[in-house]
């Protein structure tokens, strides 16, 4: 016997909700999950498609969102951001694909970077360096453990805080904060021991 | 600018058309979505963790597209995005448009086929898509074709001029050309669909099914194709047939798990 289901959350009222209220509600309303994917899904894509390219990052968009909505009943609705949770899948999901993980990494030694924005600030100079350093840092990437990787992509790539980072990894904060230290140690070192552009940040994110 | 900004700077520009991927994406969602139908905490954890073969209750693609629509309003594009090559691919069914007209279809799980009644759909083919007498406790893990899938039957209607109950076989071999798989293979079917030879008002049924199966669980399954519209009067039978649903071709499938397939 086929069964259609009845929802009862409104459009209106689920553009409101936030994550967590979502979520739960798509235990019962699993239509609900889809404004998760409508919200989300366009960053996970961009970011899928920097770690894998292009063939298989809507596989791994897909494979995401369908083992998040798999684990829901899982999810703690008080957590209103389901942002980090779904880059921790991600993460799993591209892990999936490590042949096409470090194809993508030999790549990254020559394809271009994202267009630049708005020099605020002389970072279009900055960028130019970072450019000239390119080959050097896809080594430093490449070098590094699959985990630490993970996590220096999450926050340089995914744009996410130091606390959204160890949400998705599972880490504790300081975790993130003294892995991120010995990356930027490393780099420093890979670079020639100083940092190239002259100005040595101490980032308290998160 | 700090080392871990560096890194910033050097990644990979954003995918030019992202769009068509988004959809598709979101379709191979949307068929997970209505399948569950509102599943308890329960159940989902025991979810945990997709595998390839995933047993769920079988339903028909409208009740996704009302699972979806619940909680805000979805549209459903009327037609899909297509890939590089006209093509729409999953990790259980993949649709290919030919340059001829014809669509490809390939079944890989037949527990999974959420979406592919849209995406045929997209490329002209009408049809329905049906997973009957699906049995987990049937199974305990990958499936596998059993045989070589070589057969294309058709139920629904009695022609009076043939005195069958099958569609006239020109008919079928017009519509449908079925490429035999291997024994052991993960791809359990292979079809090209001619859509320009389909009757008026036909459909075309795609309905998964397995050994270990409920049969009445099944037959209540093809039930519901009881209300699709009234077939046209063939060409050549002077009656038209007399039918409670118009199936052009049926889709078998014989399952396995892997363990009982000879090699």
């Amino acid at each position: 016997m086929l069964t259609e289901y009845q929802g009862r959350t409104g459009p209106a009222q689920a553009q409101e909700l936030s994550d967590g209220d979502l979520i739960e509600r798509s235990l019962a309303e699993p239509g609900c999950f889809a404004v998760i994917f409508d919200r989300h899904a366009d960053e996970i894509l961009r970011y899928a498609h920097a770690r894998l390219g292009p063939d298989l990052a809507e596989d791994v968009v897909a494979e995401t969102f369908l083992a998040a909505f798999s684990r829901r009943g899982t999810y703690d609705p008080a957590r209103p951001d389901a942002r980090p949770w779904l880059y921790g899948i991600a993460v799993r999901q591209i892990g999936r694909h490590r042949r096409a993980g470090a194809r993508q990494l030999r790549l990254l030694r020559s394809v271009p970077a994202e267009p630049a924005g708005e020099d605020v600030g002389g970072r279009a100079a900055e960028r130019v360096t970072a450019e000239q350093l390119r080959p050097r840092l896809a080594a430093v990437l490449a070098g590094l453990s699959r985990d630490d990787r993970e996590l220096l992509l999450l926050v340089a790539w995914a744009g996410l805080s130091y606390a959204e980072s160890a949400e998705a990894m599972g880490l504790t904060v300081s975790a993130v904060k003294s892995r991120l230290n010995r990356i930027r140690t490393r780099t420093r070192k890979a670079l020639g021991g100083a940092n190239p552009m002259g100005v040595d940040e101490e980032t308290s994110d998160g | 600018m700090d080392e871990i900004t560096m890194f910033t700077a050097i990644r990979p520009a954003p995918p030019a058309e992202a769009e068509p991927t988004r959809q598709r994406a979101r379709i191979r969602l949307e068929g997970a979505l209505g399948a569950t139908g509102g599943r308890r905490r329960g159940s989902d954890r025991r979810r945990a963790g997709l595998g390839r073969f995933r047993f769920r209750r079988p339903v028909l693609l409208a009740g996704a597209a009302a699972a979806v629509a619940a909680c805000a309003a979805i549209v459903v594009p009327a037609v899909l995005p297509s890939g590089g090559a006209g093509s729409l691919v999953t990790a259980a069914w993949a649709v290919q448009r030919n340059a001829d007209g014809t669509v490809t279809v390939t079944l890989k799980d037949v527990f999974d086929l959420g979406g592919l009644q849209q995406a045929l759909a997209g490329d002209g083919v009408p049809a329905r898509v049906i997973t009957v007498g699906t049995d987990p406790a049937a199974y305990t893990g990958p499936l596998v074709a059993a045989n070589p899938v070589n057969r294309t039957t058709v139920s629904g209607c009695f022609y009076p001029a043939t005195g069958s109950d099958f569609e006239p076989a020109p008919v079928q071999q017009a519509v449908v050309t079925q490429v035999a798989t291997p024994v052991g293979t993960d791809v359990t079917a292979l079809y090209d669909i001619h859509p320009a030879a389909m009757p008026p008002g036909s459909v075309l049924l795609i309905q998964g099914a397995a050994i270990g199966g409920k049969g009445p669980r099944a037959a209540a399954e093809v039930s519901e194709l009881a209300s699709f519209p009234a077939p046209a009067v063939l060409a050549g039978n002077s009656l038209p047939p007399t039918c409670t649903w118009r199936v052009i071709a049926q889709f078998p499938f014989r399952l396995v798990s892997r363990g009982s397939v000879k090699k």
